[in-house]
């Protein structure tokens, strides 16, 4: 019998609650009263999705010991959250980041280095792939006061990982990023998944979480709304497309050859010969075995799925139950 | 390239927390205008060198005699010169201006750390909070300590090569300046752990400073005169030719002073006693090498205060103990350190151990307060 291996995150009943003081009233900023479960499994590329508010960077401070939680339970790396020793194995990204502005972009990389555990020489032969990978290697004796939002947010990202660590958490981590830095980036984290590094996610970049993630929750009100894979959480519609060669009928002809499957059923055709269609297996079946009848080329068929981006919608807006 | 992460270590964690101290400092602008001040005065000892029999400035292209007074002070009046620009250049100048500069400048270090955005990347490494904490207290130490030996290691080279005299004492000034702010830095990050504001922690700390010495310099006065006010009163009262409404009026005043003093013992002893910090080191390079400077000192400081302890004595009925003797190990206890050490306006064990302990309380209490903090 094989036991699968600790998650390198585990949530149990996760509160967290500010109290209320003199000047501000109390909220619930995790969990709600019934607590927030998740489990990250060693390997995954794991993305929090939520609103603004939602509770995830307050879940991944309670997780680094950054927050103290109000009740329930949080390990990381297989110890209570907040402890120093999972600290040394995991790297962080922290949204709207604030580096120390006195240091150059290598010193920086150095000093964390070092206040990680890790000798100076051994950082230096690290930081010189990771600074070229990520297009800094030319700026990386200029002082991070002298970086725009972009730069900063990559020497921030390789800060992150310059120890290797195990766990790499990242808050919003293209945030403020041009399209080519954000290439960069999701280039480096993809090989970083591939290289076994766990990696957790939080944005509400629904497009590159879509990109990246293997495993998705999202998040609303401190509470999880859901949780899967990509496939899980947007499933197929019965909307289908169907990619026909140049000798398709047009018009009266097509609905001729359909004639009987799709009376009920609008036809959609567009100019580069694609048929859209709502279907049900059977239905799409039928469709096919016609246009073969009539000697219509068939390229390509695929059926629709919903996009994370209707599911994130829906969920927020509270249409999805 | 070595792919094998070497095993973490604390001790290059905490090597890495100072190496960060040391960039903070050296970017810091107002310890890079501080430096450049501080040039005056080194500047001054090597343009004006105090010679045996005259002052010379500009290596020799004026001469002046001592002032009579300083001529009075025995045969080479370098020792009283050198305690004079001790007192009133480091001692007033950089004790008081670069200390308020100093306590501004490093007034952020705190709350900066505290700041949103920074807090994260700083307190999500393996290491303890109050270690932390503690980094940012030395990095102010840091700070004064550059500072301070600059200034005094620039003078103590000015006094010797133009002035031809050895005077370690100038050296011992920087511990003065060490020791004085490390009282008040203490104070400042708490403040600034508390509020996470530099401003507030900036305004604050300076108010504590020059508070701190006023309460201080306060105890001092009372414990000069106060015992002389009350004998005289005493002798007033057994005269007994005061009416009785000056009577009452007295004891308005004898209330408001009795309150004030007990104000004035109320916080000058818990408080730490900065206005002691440059006869604590005096007398503790006095102690530790016979340097003579207390007795310098007393001739610097000088005939009034001599006449006003007479004057004391006579009031107590006593004789005043001028005593310097040195042979004698209980005598030499005695002058230094004793609880009542009569050359003393304080005891030097209780000054340095409340000043020590008002410092830890009030770095513990700052690691508390970030120990019960979320970033």
């Amino acid at each position: 019998m094989t036991s699968s291996p600790a998650p390198v995150v585990r949530v149990r009943e996760l509160r967290k609650t500010y109290k209320p003081s003199m000047f501000k009233s109390g909220f619930s900023a995790l969990g709600g009263a019934a607590g927030v479960d998740l489990e990250v499994q060693r390997g995954s590329v794991f993305g929090l999705l939520g609103p603004n508010g939602a509770g995830k960077t307050t879940l991944v401070k309670i997780l680094l010991g950054l927050v103290r939680k109000t009740g329930g339970e949080a390990e990381l790396l297989g110890e209570p959250a907040g402890r120093a020793r999972p600290r040394s194995r995991i790297g962080y990204l922290p949204e709207a980041h604030r580096l120390p502005l006195y240091l150059t972009g290598r010193e920086m990389l150095r000093l964390s280095g070092m206040m990680v555990g890790c000798n100076r020489k051994w950082i230096d032969e690290r930081s010189g792939p990771w600074l070229e990978r990520l297009n800094m290697a030319g700026s990386a004796d200029r002082k991070i006061k002298e970086y725009s939002k972009g730069m900063m947010q990559r020497i921030g990202l390789v800060q992150a990982l310059i120890h290797e660590p195990e766990v790499v958490f990242l808050d919003e981590p293209t945030d403020g990023v041009d399209p080519v830095g954000r290439a960069a980036i999701r280039e480096t984290v993809t090989e970083l998944a591939k290289s076994g590094t766990t990696i957790f996610i939080n944005s509400h970049l629904l497009m590159e979480v879509e990109m990246i993630c293997d495993r998705i929750a999202i998040l609303k009100d401190g509470l999880i709304l859901r949780e899967g894979t990509l496939q899980d959480l947007t499933p197929n519609t019965d909307e289908v497309q169907i990619y026909l060669g140049n000798a398709t009928p047009q018009g009266s002809e097509l609905r001729a050859l359909l004639d009987g499957i799709t009376d009920q059923i609008p036809i959609e055709m567009h100019p580069s010969s694609t048929l859209k269609l709502l279907l049900n297996d059977e239905q799409l079946n039928a469709v096919i075995d016609r246009l073969r009848q009539g000697r219509t080329p068939i390229l390509q068929i695929r059926r629709e799925r919903r996009t994370l981006e209707d599911v994130f919608i829906d969920l927020v807006q509270g249409v999805a139950q | 390239m070595n792919s094998v992460r070497p095993t973490p270590s604390r001790l290059l964690a905490i090597r890495g927390l100072f190496t960060d101290a040391i960039f903070q400092v050296l970017d810091n602008m107002v310890f890079r205008v501080l430096i450049a001040v501080s040039l005056l005065p080194i500047l001054l000892t090597f343009a004006v060198g105090l010679k045996e029999e005259s002052i010379s400035v500009l290596f020799g292209k004026w001469q002046f005699d001592y002032p009579p007074m300083m001529a009075m002070l025995g045969d080479d009046p370098r020792p009283v010169a050198i305690e004079w620009l001790l007192k009133y250049v480091v001692n007033g100048l950089a004790g008081g201006i670069g200390m308020t500069l100093s306590i501004a400048a490093t007034a952020f270090f705190v709350p900066r750390m505290l700041e949103k955005g920074a807090a994260d990347l700083v307190f999500v490494k393996p290491l303890p909070r109050w270690s932390l904490y503690l980094s940012r207290y030395i990095t102010g130490l840091i700070f004064v300590a550059l500072l301070s030996i600059f200034l005094t290691s620039g003078m103590y080279f000015g006094v010797l090569f133009i002035s031809g005299y050895n005077a370690p004492a100038i050296l011992w000034a920087s511990l003065t300046l060490v020791y004085l702010f490390s009282m008040v830095h203490c104070v400042t990050m708490l403040i600034g752990a508390y509020t996470r504001s530099t401003s507030a922690a900036m305004i604050l700390g300076i108010v504590f400073f020059f508070g701190n010495g006023c309460v201080h310099s306060g105890w001092q006065l009372k414990e000069q005169y106060g015992d002389m006010l009350m004998i005289e009163e005493q002798a007033v009262a057994e005269d007994g030719s005061a009416d009785a409404s000056t009577a009452n009026e007295k004891d308005n005043w004898r209330l408001v002073r009795d309150t004030a003093f007990f104000a004035l013992d109320a916080l000058h002893y818990p408080l730490p006693k900065t206005s002691d910090a440059d006869l604590v080191i005096l007398h503790v390079q006095d102690a530790m090498f016979d340097s003579g400077r207390l007795a310098t000192r007393k001739q610097l400081v000088d005939s009034t205060e001599g006449r006003r302890k007479q004057r004391r004595a006579e009031w107590k009925g006593s004789e005043a103990d001028t005593s310097t003797a040195t042979d004698d190990p209980d005598a030499w206890f005695e002058r230094h350190f004793a609880w009542d050490a009569e050359d003393l306006r304080f005891n030097i064990w209780f000054s340095i151990l409340s000043s020590l302990g008002f410092i830890v309380v009030m770095l513990l209490l700052g690691m508390w307060k970030l120990r019960r903090s979320d970033f």
